[in-house]
C-alpha cells in the first residue's frame, strides 16, 4: 500500500471532526490559561494555535458539515454540538474568573462582621499615605522608583484550605480598602518551610500557642521585605489585622531612651530583674525603637527621643542630670519613672540600699517643685489586694478613667514592693505652694491600692526610730497610727498640661511606685505587659496617631432552653413534622389506590 | 397533506431509508406496510419531527418538518409503537396535560369529548397504571386526537390487542377519515386491505409498491396459498407432489401436518385440489386459504428459495 | 414560557403523588430534626443559637436524597416511551428540560421552606420577645438569610446535575447512583486537602475546592456573606448542566 492509498483509506471527514473537538478544547484551555495568568504565555499561545489548526482543518476538510451546522441542518450530530458545548462551558468558566476578581462581598451579619469599621478604614488609609511617603523618599536598588506594598501573608497547610477560604473573606476587605496597596499571599508552610521560619510561623514553645497563621509585612516590587521584620497578626479577624496595621504605622516613628548611670535596670539584661523582655515588647509589640542613654555622656537628651524611661534607679540624680531632664520636659518631652521603695531590696531577703527618691533627694524635690508630685519614702501594704506570698505583692485594685490606663482587660497588673506617690492634692487640696510651677500642671492618679491598704513608713527599731530596712519576710509590715498612712493610696500617676495650654508643647510624665512589674520576672504576668504598652502608648502619643481598633464585636449570648421547651421542640421536630409528611403521603397513596 | 420526497436516513454506516417518496391526500387513510425493520418507524419518526432526515424533503400540512418543525408538529397527532403514557397519572390528568402542551383551548371540554370518542369516559379518573392494555391503546389514541390534528400518524396501533379490540380499533380508524388524514403502519396486509384507501409497501428502506390495496396483489404478482390436510396411506411428500401437478399450482410443500399449495394466480383451484386428494384415495380433512402476511410475501419475493421456485 | 410552565406544573404535581417524594421528605425532616435537637442540647446555656446547623445538614442530605428525586426525571420518560412523544410535541427541547428542572427545584424549595419551622423555633427561643428589656440570646439572622439563599442555589445545582445523569441513562437506579457518586465527590471536594499530598497534589486540591459544591456555601453563605462568585458558580453549574442535558436530549433524535 503506497502513500496515496494510505491517504485515501483515511476517513478524513471523521478525522477532521476529531480535529474540531480537540481544537475547541484547546481554545478553551488557551482562554483559561490566559485568564489565570493575565498574559499570553507560551502555553496559552500553543493551545491557541492547536485550537485554530483543529477548527480550521475541520472547516477546510468538511465544509459541508460546517455549512450544515451553521444553517441549522447539521448532518452529523456531535462535532458542532461538542464545539458549542465546549465554548459555552469555557465562556461560563471564564465568567467565573472575572466575577471572582471583583472581590465583592455582601455582609448580612448582624454586627457586620465582614465589613471594615471606620477605625480600620482610617488605619488602612493612613497606611497607604505612609507607604506613598516612603515611596517618594527612596528608590529601588537599581534606581527605579520605589513601589511598596503591604502584604498580609497567611500560612495555611493544605489541610486547612477551608480555613484559608474563611480567612479570605475578611482579608479581601482589607485588600479592597487598600486600593492596590495591600495584597494577600497564602503560603503552605509544609511546602515552603523556609518562608515559614522566616516569618516565624509555628508553635511557640514558651506559650504552647501557634504563632500565626497571619503576618503583616512590607515588600517592594521584587517581593523583598528590605529587612522589615514581619508583624504577627494571629487569627484572621478585623481587630487583629487593624491592630497590626497601626503597629506598622508606628514602627520606626518612635524611639525611647532608657536612662542609665544610676544603677537602673538594664534593657540588655536577661536576668530576672533585667528589662530585656520589656524592651522586646516595645519593639515588637509597638514598633518602638529602644536605646540606652547615659546622661553624663551627653549634653542634652537627643531630639529623636519620644520618651525617656527611668526604671528602678538605686542612686539619686545629680543636678546636671536633672537640668538635662528639665530642659527636655520643658520642650514637650515625655518621661516614665518607675521606682522601687527606698532602702528595701527587691527580693526582701535583706535590707537593700535603694537611695532613689528619698524625701530630700534632688530628683524627688525637683518633681515636687516642678510638678507637685513625689514618691513617698514608704512601702505599700495591702492585705486585700495582695497575692498569697506577701501583703507587699499587690494586684492593682483601682483604675482611673485616664486615657493612659483606659480600656484595661479583665486581669490587673501585679506589682511587687510598691511605694506610694504623693500628689499636691493629697496635702494642700491642690493649692500650689508659692515659688513653684506646681500650678501649671494637672496631676491624675492612674492606679490605686485598696481601702484596706496603708503606707508603711517603717518598723520601730530598739531606739524607737522607724526604719524601712527592718522589714523583711520574717518581719511583716504593721500599721502604726500617726506614722503610717491609711489607704487607698496612689501608686501610679500621670502629669500633663491642662488642655488649654497644650497648643505649643505637651510634656507628659508618668510615675509608677514600682519597677519590678516591668522586669523579666513579672512583665509577662497578668496584665503587666498591657500596662507597659498602655502607659508608653499614652506617653509617646501613638494612641493619638491612630485610634486603636474598637473592641471586637459583641458576642451573642448563649441560648437558653428549658426542659419543657426542649421536650416541646422534640415533639414538633421529631414527631409532628415528619408525621405530618408521612400522613399526607399515606392519605395520597390511599386515595389514589382506590381509583 | 403528507408529502415525502427522496427521504434518506442513515444511522452511522447503516442506511435505513434509501430515498423514499410518497404522498397522502387530505381525508385519506394511508397504510404503511412493511416487515419489521423495513423503515416504517424511521419514516414516521421523521415525519413527526422526532428525528431529522439525513437528506430529502418531508412536508406535513404544508410545513417542512425540518425548517418549520414546530408548526408541522402542531398539525400532527402521533401514537408511537410503544404507547407513551405516564403510569402515575390519571387518564384525565394525562389528556389534560397533553392538551395543554398542544395549546388546546378549552381543555376540560375537549378532554371529555375525546374520552367519549374513544369510549373511555367511564375511566377518566383511573390511574393509567391500573387500566388494561386495550384501554391504554385507546388513551394513547385519545392523546393523538386531543388537538384535532389534520394529520394522524399511528405506528402499529393494533399490535398486541385481542381480536375484538383490533376490530374495534379498525372501525374507529375508518371513522376518522372524515376529518383527518391518517397514516398508519402495520405489517399485516389484510389489515391494510380492510381500511386503507392507499397502501405504501416498504422493504429494506425502499418502497416496493404503492397504490390501492386491491391492486396490490396483482402489482406484486403474488398468488394466494391454500393449506390442505388429508389422511391416508400417502405421506406428506407424496401428497405435495400430487398437488403440485394440479392446474394453476405453482408449487406445493409440506407444512405442519399437511401441505401448503402456492397458486400461480387468483383463480379458485379448491375443487381441483379436493378432487386430486380424493383421487389418490385419501380423506380430505381440511382445505382452507392461508392468510399471507406481508413478511411472507417479502420472503417470497426476495428470498433465493422463492426465486428458484419461480425459475 | 407557556410550555415551560406546562411541563413545570406536571413535574411538581408528580412529586406530590409519588410515594418516594413523601418518603424522602419524611427522612430528610426526621434526620434534620435529630441533628437539630442534638445541636440545641449541646448549645443550651453554653453557646449562642445557630440557625445554619439545619441548613448545613439539609445540604449534606441533599447529596444523597437529591438523586432519589431527580433520577426519574428523564429516565422514566425514556423507559415509558413518553420521551418520544414529548420530542414530537410542539415544544422545544430546552423548554422540556427547563420545565422539568424547575419542577424538581420547586419541590426542593418547598422542602427547604419547611425547614423554616426550625428557624421559627430558634427565634422563639431567642430575642423574638417584644420586650427588649429582657436580656436574651440573639439569633444572628445574617447567616440564616445568607444560608437559605446559598442552600437554595446549591440545591438547584445538585438537581441540575442529577437531571443530567437521569438524561444519560434510562435506568433510574444507575442514574441515581451515578449522580449520588458525582455529587458526593463534588461535595467532599472541599476537603480534598486533607488527603495526603501523594494522592492529591495541593494544586489539584485547590482546583477541586473551586469546583466543589460545598466550598461555595460553607465559607460564605453560611457565614452570612454573599459573594457574587458563589452565586455565579451555582448559576453556572445550573446553566451548564441544563445546556448539556438539552444537548443530551437532543442527541436522542440522532440515535
Amino acid at each position: 500500500m503506497n502513500f496515496r492509498q494510505a491517504f485515501q483509506s483515511l476517513d478524513l471527514p471523521k478525522l477532521s471532526r476529531w480535529g474540531a473537538m480537540i481544537g475547541a478544547v484547546s481554545l478553551l484551555i488557551a482562554l483559561i490559561i490566559f485568564l489565570a495568568q493575565e498574559k499570553l504565555t507560551n502555553e496559552a499561545f500553543a493551545a491557541l494555535v492547536i485550537g485554530v489548526i483543529g477548527l480550521g482543518a475541520w472547516m477546510l476538510i468538511a465544509p459541508d458539515e460546517l455549512r450544515g451546522w451553521l444553517s441549522g441542518r447539521q448532518i452529523y450530530y456531535g462535532t458542532g454540538t461538542v464545539v458549542v458545548t465546549v465554548i459555552f462551558v469555557g465562556l461560563v468558566s471564564a465568567g467565573y474568573a472575572v466575577v471572582q476578581r471583583q472581590q465583592i462581598t455582601g455582609d448580612l451579619t448582624t454586627y457586620q462582621k465582614f465589613t471594615l469599621d471606620n477605625v480600620s478604614i482610617d488605619a488602612v488609609n493612613r497606611l497607604i499615605e505612609r507607604m506613598n511617603q516612603v515611596e517618594q523618599s527612596g528608590t529601588e536598588a537599581d534606581g527605579s522608583p520605589l513601589k511598596i506594598t503591604a502584604k498580609i501573608v497567611g500560612f495555611y497547610p493544605r489541610s486547612q484550605l477551608r480555613e484559608r477560604e474563611a480567612a479570605d473573606i475578611i482579608l479581601r476587605q482589607f485588600v479592597n480598602a487598600g486600593k492596590g496597596k495591600i495584597k494577600v499571599e497564602y503560603i503552605d508552610p509544609d511546602e515552603n518551610p523556609l518562608q515559614a521560619s522566616r516569618y516565624g510561623y509555628g508553635l511557640d514553645s514558651a506559650s504552647g500557642s501557634t504563632i500565626g497563621p497571619l503576618f503583616l509585612t512590607l515588600v517592594d516590587e521584587n517581593d523583598d521585605t528590605r529587612g522589615f521584620q514581619p508583624l504577627v497578626i494571629g487569627e484572621p479577624n478585623e481587630r487583629n489585622i487593624s491592630t497590626q496595621i497601626v503597629q506598622l504605622l508606628v514602627a520606626g516613628q518612635f524611639k525611647v531612651y532608657f536612662i542609665t548611670g544610676h544603677i537602673e535596670d538594664e534593657i540588655t539584661s536577661e536576668a530576672s530583674l533585667g528589662l530585656s523582655k520589656a524592651a522586646t515588647g516595645l519593639t515588637d509589640g509597638l514598633g518602638i525603637d529602644v536605646a540606652e542613654l547615659d546622661l553624663s555622656q551627653v549634653d542634652a537628651i537627643p531630639d529623636d527621643a519620644s520618651a525617656i524611661m527611668i526604671i528602678a534607679p538605686q542612686t539619686d540624680y545629680s543636678e546636671s542630670d536633672i537640668a538635662k531632664i528639665d530642659a527636655y520636659i520643658q520642650q514637650g518631652g515625655r518621661m516614665l519613672i518607675a521606682a522601687d521603695p527606698p532602702y528595701v531590696d527587691s527580693r526582701l531577703t535583706s535590707g537593700g540600699n535603694n537611695q532613689s527618691f528619698l524625701k530630700d533627694g534632688l530628683f524627688n524635690q525637683y518633681l515636687w517643685h516642678e510638678f507637685g508630685v513625689r514618691f513617698r519614702e514608704d512601702i505599700v501594704s495591702d492585705p486585700l489586694s495582695s497575692t498569697e506570698d506577701s501583703d507587699l505583692n499587690l494586684v492593682v485594685q483601682q483604675f482611673s478613667s485616664h486615657a493612659a490606663v483606659a480600656n484595661f482587660p479583665n486581669t490587673s497588673p501585679i506589682f511587687s514592693l510598691v511605694r506610694s506617690i504623693e500628689l499636691l492634692e493629697d496635702t494642700s487640696a491642690g493649692v500650689p505652694e508659692p515659688d513653684t510651677n506646681q500650678g501649671k500642671y494637672v496631676r491624675s492618679p492612674l492606679l490605686g491600692s485598696s481601702e484596706e491598704s496603708f503606707a508603711e513608713f517603717g518598723l520601730p527599731d530598739a531606739d524607737g526610730n522607724y526604719s524601712l530596712t527592718l522589714i523583711n519576710l520574717d518581719n511583716p509590715t504593721d500599721f502604726t497610727e500617726g506614722v503610717d498612712i491609711r489607704g487607698p493610696l496612689t501608686i501610679a500617676a500621670a502629669i500633663q498640661l491642662p488642655l488649654e495650654d497644650q497648643q505649643t508643647v505637651t510634656p507628659r510624665i508618668v510615675l509608677v511606685g514600682d519597677a519590678d512589674w516591668m522586669t523579666n520576672q513579672l512583665v509577662s504576668q497578668a496584665a503587666n505587659s498591657y500596662l507597659l504598652q498602655s502607659l508608653v502608648d499614652w506617653l509617646i502619643g501613638s494612641a493619638d496617631l491612630v485610634t486603636p481598633p474598637a473592641a471586637s464585636r459583641p458576642d451573642l449570648l448563649p441560648v437558653t432552653v428549658s426542659n419543657q421547651e426542649r421536650s416541646r421542640i422534640q415533639l414538633i421536630t421529631l414527631i409532628l413534622l415528619p408525621g405530618l409528611v408521612l400522613g399526607a403521603g399515606v392519605v395520597m397513596w390511599g386515595t389514589r389506590r382506590r381509583n | 397533506m403528507i408529502e415525502v420526497q427522496n427521504l434518506v436516513k442513515k444511522y452511522g454506516d447503516f442506511t435505513a431509508l434509501h430515498g423514499i417518496s410518497f404522498k397522502a391526500k387530505e381525508g385519506e387513510i394511508l397504510g404503511f406496510l412493511g416487515p419489521n425493520g423495513a423503515g416504517k418507524t424511521t419514516t414516521m419518526r421523521i415525519l413527526t419531527g422526532f428525528m431529522p432526515p439525513t437528506s430529502g424533503l418531508a412536508k406535513v400540512a404544508g410545513h417542512d418538518i425540518f425548517d418549520e418543525s414546530l408548526a408541522a408538529r402542531e398539525k400532527i397527532g402521533y401514537l408511537p409503537e410503544t404507547v407513551p403514557l405516564y403510569p402515575d397519572m390519571t387518564v384525565q390528568g394525562y389528556l389534560e396535560f397533553m392538551a395543554e402542551l398542544r395549546h388546546v383551548p378549552n381543555r376540560k371540554k375537549r378532554t371529555k369529548e375525546v374520552l367519549e370518542l374513544v369510549g373511555m369516559d367511564q375511566r377518566a379518573k383511573s390511574l393509567i397504571r391500573s387500566i388494561s392494555k386495550g384501554m391504554r391503546q385507546r388513551v394513547g389514541l385519545a392523546q393523538s386526537l386531543i388537538h384535532n390534528p389534520p394529520v394522524l400518524i399511528l405506528d402499529e396501533p393494533t399490535i398486541g390487542l385481542d381480536p375484538a379490540q383490533v376490530a374495534d380499533l379498525r372501525s374507529f380508524i375508518r371513522d376518522l377519515r372524515t376529518q383527518h388524514t391518517v397514516m398508519f403502519s402495520t405489517h399485516i396486509l389484510s389489515e391494510a386491505e380492510q381500511i386503507c384507501d392507499r397502501v405504501v409497501i416498504i422493504n429494506r428502506g425502499q418502497i416496493v409498491a404503492q397504490g390501492a390495496p386491491r391492486d396490490l396483489r396483482t402489482k406484486l404478482n403474488l398468488g394466494s396459498r391454500i393449506y390442505v390436510e388429508a389422511r391416508g396411506r400417502a405421506d406428506q411428500k407424496t401428497l405435495a407432489n400430487t398437488l403440485a401437478k394440479v392446474q394453476g399450482v405453482k408449487y406445493a410443500e409440506p407444512y405442519q401436518n399437511g401441505v401448503v399449495v402456492n397458486l400461480k394466480d387468483n383463480k379458485d383451484v379448491r375443487p381441483a385440489l379436493a378432487a386430486a386428494v380424493l383421487e389418490n384415495g385419501l380423506e380430505l380433512l381440511e382445505l382452507r386459504p392461508v392468510a399471507i402476511t406481508l413478511e411472507e410475501i417479502f420472503l417470497e419475493v426476495t428470498s433465493p428459495l422463492g426465486e428458484s421456485h419461480d425459475a | 414560557m407557556r410550555n415551560i410552565w406546562t411541563v413545570y406544573k406536571r413535574e411538581l404535581r408528580q412529586y406530590f403523588v409519588s410515594p418516594i417524594a413523601y418518603l424522602v421528605m419524611f427522612a430528610v425532616l426526621l434526620l434534620i430534626g435529630l441533628n437539630f435537637n442534638t445541636d440545641l442540647q449541646d448549645r443550651a446555656n453554653f453557646e449562642p443559637a445557630d440557625g445554619t446547623v439545619v441548613l448545613s445538614t439539609f445540604a449534606f442530605l441533599m447529596v444523597f436524597f437529591a438523586p432519589l428525586l431527580t433520577m426519574r426525571l428523564f429516565a422514566e420518560e425514556t423507559r415509558e416511551g413518553t420521551l418520544e412523544l414529548m420530542l414530537t410535541m410542539p415544544i422545544r427541547d430546552h423548554e422540556l428540560v427547563i420545565g422539568k428542572f424547575l419542577g424538581a427545584w420547586a419541590f426542593y424549595s418547598i422542602m427547604l421552606l419547611v425547614t423554616l419551622v426550625y428557624q421559627g423555633i430558634l427565634l422563639s427561643l431567642t430575642n423574638f420577645d417584644p420586650n427588649p428589656a429582657l436580656l436574651q440570646s440573639e439569633l444572628d439572622l445574617g447567616p440564616i438569610i445568607g444560608g437559605y439563599i446559598g442552600i437554595w442555589l446549591f440545591s438547584g445545582a445538585t438537581i441540575a446535575i442529577g437531571m443530567f445523569f437521569s438524561a444519560m441513562t434510562e435506568n433510574q437506579i444507575i442514574a441515581g447512583f451515578l449522580s449520588m457518586a458525582v455529587l458526593f465527590i463534588l461535595w467532599v471536594g472541599d476537603l480534598a486537602g486533607l488527603l495526603p499530598a501523594s494522592i492529591v497534589s495541593t494544586r489539584v486540591a485547590e482546583a477541586l475546592r473551586v469546583i466543589s459544591l460545598q466550598s461555595h456555601y460553607s465559607t460564605s453563605f453560611l457565614e452570612g456573606v454573599i459573594r457574587p462568585e458563589d452565586v455565579y458558580f451555582y448559576a453556572a453549574v445550573m446553566f451548564i448542566m441544563l445546556f448539556v442535558t438539552t444537548r443530551l436530549i437532543e442527541s436522542r433524535r440522532w440515535r
